[in-house]
């Protein structure tokens, strides 16, 4: 049975997964340099550890944790380690990476040092820290501090987000019909260390639930063969846009009264993407730090659409060249083709966080005219807010009037720019409204 | 390097499509009104849309605008306008009409505030309301008749049946027309005319004059039908209903009097179907609208009879003692007059035509559903009342000018139904 979305707004979005749903992940070699961003964003920060000119082997300690939300960083590749650069994260912000240059090294899965972990949530979040493991989707935070959150606020839910509802992305229905043992394995391990009751709806205690789209047929068929018998639910969820977005999720499942803006972690339901899971597997039983991952490689632009598994830190020119373009890709866009980060070149590096490279031949958008008050806008945002409006308060300066109007609860998901009639960048102006309610928020 | 932040994909949709779909939806009712009412229909339609169209490429080079939406915009306006006017036997008043209300549409109610996406009313209801004020003799059939003579009530004209597509209502030529109820008494005896289908009128007229059904229901609102037999209280109401109206049916499928594109019920409700469709209108607008219209139809109270007595719930009236000797047994028998009479005030008058194409404007409604639904039933509201306790000329206006004043309350409902606050 397949749920309905449990929050406002929503748009079903035309279908075009099945470019990839059923292509196996392939991997994608090794390029001669890679750059590993030491921080990707989502608020822990990391030291490097190891000098320029060292030699490091594939899965060695890079960078450790520098902050209490940060995580360990580990090169993905053997090679010579060169100098800490600023690199452009996906949406531009600039962030310390370390290069790493693999020319004339053989490549081998050294291990590092394994660490022994209990099985109480502390030890998980130093698993979390060891390996590296973040929320493995773009916007997602740091795991360890929701973690952290949710287990104060009192944990009712662990909710694995196996949701992809932006098109073209695939790369996590992938990942569960493949490795669905896997994360079946880190679903159990999360029981275990939650202590979660098992036996559906009606029996106390904290739940765990494994959400996917009720449209991905094969990942959904062999996640329910893997999670037979163990504590986790499998729940199937209409295929509406956003209802990956955390809040959404939760919302959907819980019915906890979660809208767009709030902090599931704090209402103690605790949402972690499947990828992370399956990251957390590898690490809690092989001893394998997060140095991979599988992204989507899709749109009109390309010629070999697929699923492949990178190291991290791979830039994205190599993969464009890997992959093959056609001589019309002119949009390189790092994510999905709704809330990933476009350029005109391919330039970038994959990052924990990033789900796919999208690389369409042309961005269709028309000359924006004045508002036809179709009200489109208002009718699919999931966070109930009036982007019209907002998108006139903010041009007219009154970004503090936008404010009352709760411009910071959007979640940046691009439904209002997507189905406006008169071509006027919503979503655009709501960030730039809201980039400047945190610029005056830092000065006051 | 340049960083373009999502989304990367569009829905495709563009302002120029949702008119030009507005449009479209409208042929079905073009083709009915130029089958009911003859080809001086599209004479008419051609004028009003030809007017607005001229305008708004000039002025639209005029001010540098290129609002891609603003040129279907204004044929839309010229559509809804002409669908709106009777058609008259005099061809050259007709167009010369149409095309003043089509200037008036542009100009005041388009282009003064700025163009497209920048007016407060409805640019079509500006024209419709204008010429019903300016022209109330020839539109709205109020004073006397300068070709016929005698009250100029009765001059809605219809091609009868055996007329239908080929007759000519343009040449004013007496013997062409049946002058149906021209001794007014006769409106009440039910073998002159007994519906479309039915009645042919005597050679070699092809045509019939017609009252609007929805002034018939205005007459018995003031009180006017005085040769009734016994035409007070709730009988007056059946009277009216089993023997003044035509049948429903003819009200349903379009061969009543009234305006071009107004009377045809089926047309428009399989083109705003269509709108509803495809989502340029949500349908709680227009099922407010009616259903609140319905509703005040069948409760507001009815001033009937020369003395202006009320008759309280209508939509009862056949329940009265005096339905009940005309030989009505059955409950449901004695609710059909009821139900007839709110069906009458639904389907007859514009309300149609305003409630899915004139109400789902979108510059001019509000933006959030809850807003729509007040805005519809406002609307309905403020037809029914217009209808029953405003003049003869008033009644073909009541969803117009309801329209107009719901247009006009626009910016205050889209503030009380905007949200203040919010649970965390
Ligand atoms: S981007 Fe923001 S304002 Fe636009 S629809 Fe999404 S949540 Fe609403
Ligand atoms: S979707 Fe665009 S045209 Fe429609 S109300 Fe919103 S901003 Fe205006």
């Amino acid at each position: 049975m397949v749920r309905h979305k449990g929050f406002p707004g929503g748009a079903i979005l035309p279908n075009d997964k099945g470019l990839s749903e059923g292509l196996e992940i392939q991997d994608i070699p090794v390029f001669s340099t890679v750059q590993v961003a030491l921080d990707d964003g989502a608020g822990g920060r990391a030291e490097a550890t190891v000098q320029a000119g060292q030699k490091v082997s594939c899965g060695e300690c890079i960078a450790s944790a520098a902050n209490a939300d940060g995580v360990n960083v580990h090169s993905p590749v053997s090679g010579q380690v060169g100098q800490i650069e600023q690199i452009a994260l996906a949406d531009g912000s600039q962030k310390p990476a370390m290069i790493i240059d693999t020319s004339d090294q053989k490549q081998s899965e050294g291990a590092g040092e394994r660490p022994s972990w209990k099985v109480y949530s502390e030890g998980l979040i130093k698993c979390l820290r060891w390996a590296g493991i973040t929320q493995m989707q773009l916007g997602g935070g740091s795991l360890v501090a929701e973690v952290r959150k949710a287990t104060k606020a009192g944990l009712r839910w662990v909710i694995i987000n196996g949701v992809e509802s932006e098109p073209l992305i695939t790369c996590e229905s992938r990942l569960m019909s493949e490795c669905s043992s896997e994360i079946a394995q880190g679903c159990e391990l999360l029981a275990e260390v939650f202590a979660l009751a098992g036996g559906g709806e009606k029996s106390a205690g904290p739940r765990g639930i494994l959400a996917l789209c009720g449209g991905r047929r094969q990942a959904l068929g062999a996640m329910g063969k893997a999670l037979q018998g163990g504590r986790f639910r499998l729940a199937a969820l209409a295929d509406v846009y956003p209802q990956d977005e955390e809040a959404l999720l939760a919302n959907t499942l819980t019915n906890a009264g979660l809208r767009a803006g709030s902090d599931p972690a704090e209402a103690g339901v605790l949402v972690i993407n499947a990828s992370s899971v399956w990251a957390l597997s590898q690490a809690w039983y092989q001893g394998k730090p997060l140095t991979e991952r599988v992204i989507t490689v899709s749109g009109d632009g390309t010629e070999r659409i697929g699923n492949y598994r990178v190291r991290i830190g791979t830039r994205v020119q190599d993969i464009a060249e890997h992959v093959g373009l056609l001589p019309e890709a002119s949009v390189y866009i790092l994510g999905g083709p709704f809330r990933g980060w476009g350029r005109e070149k391919p330039q970038g590096v994959i990052t924990k966080n990033i789900t796919g490279l999208t690389i369409l031949s042309k961005v269709d958008r028309q000359r924006p005219v004045a508002c036809i008050r179709c009200g489109w806008c208002s009718d699919d945002c999931p966070a109930e807010l009036e982007p019209a409006r907002l998108y006139q308060l903010i041009e007219a300066g009154r970004v503090d009037k936008a404010q009352k109007a709760f411009l910071e609860d959007c979640i940046e998901c691009g439904l209002c720019s997507y189905v406006c009639p008169s071509h006027l960048p919503l979503l655009e102006k709501i960030r730039l409204g809201k980039w400047s309610l945190r610029k005056e928020g830092r000065k006051a | 390097m340049k960083i373009k932040s999502g989304p990367h994909l569009y829905s495709g949709e563009s302002g120029r499509r949702i008119v030009w779909t507005q449009v479209g939806t409208l042929w079905l009712v073009v083709v009915v009104s130029a089958a009911f009412f003859g080809w001086s229909s599209l004479m008419v339609l051609a004028g009003s849309v030809g007017t607005c169209v001229a305008i708004d490429l000039a002025l639209s080079r005029l001010a540098g605008s290129r609002n891609p939406a603003s040129l279907p915009h204004a044929v839309l306006t010229g559509l809804l306008l002409g669908l709106s006017l009777p058609v008259m036997s005099e061809m050259g008043l007709m167009l010369r009409i149409a095309v003043l209300g089509a200037i008036i549409a542009s100009l005041l109610g388009k282009w003064i505030f700025g163009g497209m996406g920048h007016y407060i009313w409805h640019p079509a209801l500006v024209g419709i309301l204008a010429v019903h004020f300016l022209f109330q003799a020839e539109v709205g059939m109020v004073g006397k008749d300068k070709y016929l003579g005698g009250d100029r009530r009765e001059k809605y004209l219809l091609l009868s049946n055996n007329a239908l597509l080929v007759g000519d209502l343009s040449r004013n030529q007496e013997p062409r027309f049946y002058q149906f109820g021209q001794d007014r008494s006769k409106l009440l005896q039910p073998n002159d005319y007994s519906g479309w289908c039915v009645s042919v009128p005597v050679e070699p007229a092809q045509a019939w004059q017609l009252y609007r059904p929805v002034q018939i229901l205005q007459e018995l609102g003031k009180g006017q039908i005085r040769n009734s037999a016994s035409g007070t209280g709730p009988s007056a109401v059946e009277q009216v209903v089993y023997l003044a109206l035509p049948p429903l049916a003819d009200a349903v499928v379009g061969c009543t009097g009234g305006g071009l594109g107004e009377t045809s019920v089926v047309a428009i409700l399989l083109g705003g179907l269509f709108l509803i469709y495809r989502g340029y209108v949500r349908w709680q607008l227009p099922v407010s609208f009616l259903a609140a219209a319905a509703v005040s139809a069948a409760v507001l109270p009815l001033p009937v009879g020369p003395s202006g007595e009320l008759v309280w719930l209508p939509a009862l009236s056949g329940m009265s003692r005096a339905g009940a000797a005309n030989g009505f047994d059955d409950w449901w028998r004695l609710l059909a007059v009821g139900l007839s009479y709110v069906s009458f005030h639904l389907c007859s008058g514009g309300l149609m035509l305003a409630a899915f194409f004139l109400a789902g404007d979108m510059a001019t409604r509000p933006i959030r559903l809850g807003g729509q639904i007040i805005f519809g039933v406002g609307a309905g509201v403020l037809t029914i009342v217009a209808r029953i306790y405003g003049g003869w000329a008033m009644a073909p206006l009541g969803a117009y000018s309801a329209l107009l004043v719901m247009n006009t309350l626009t910016p205050l409902i889209d503030w009380l139904t905007r949200a203040k606050s919010r649970g965390k």
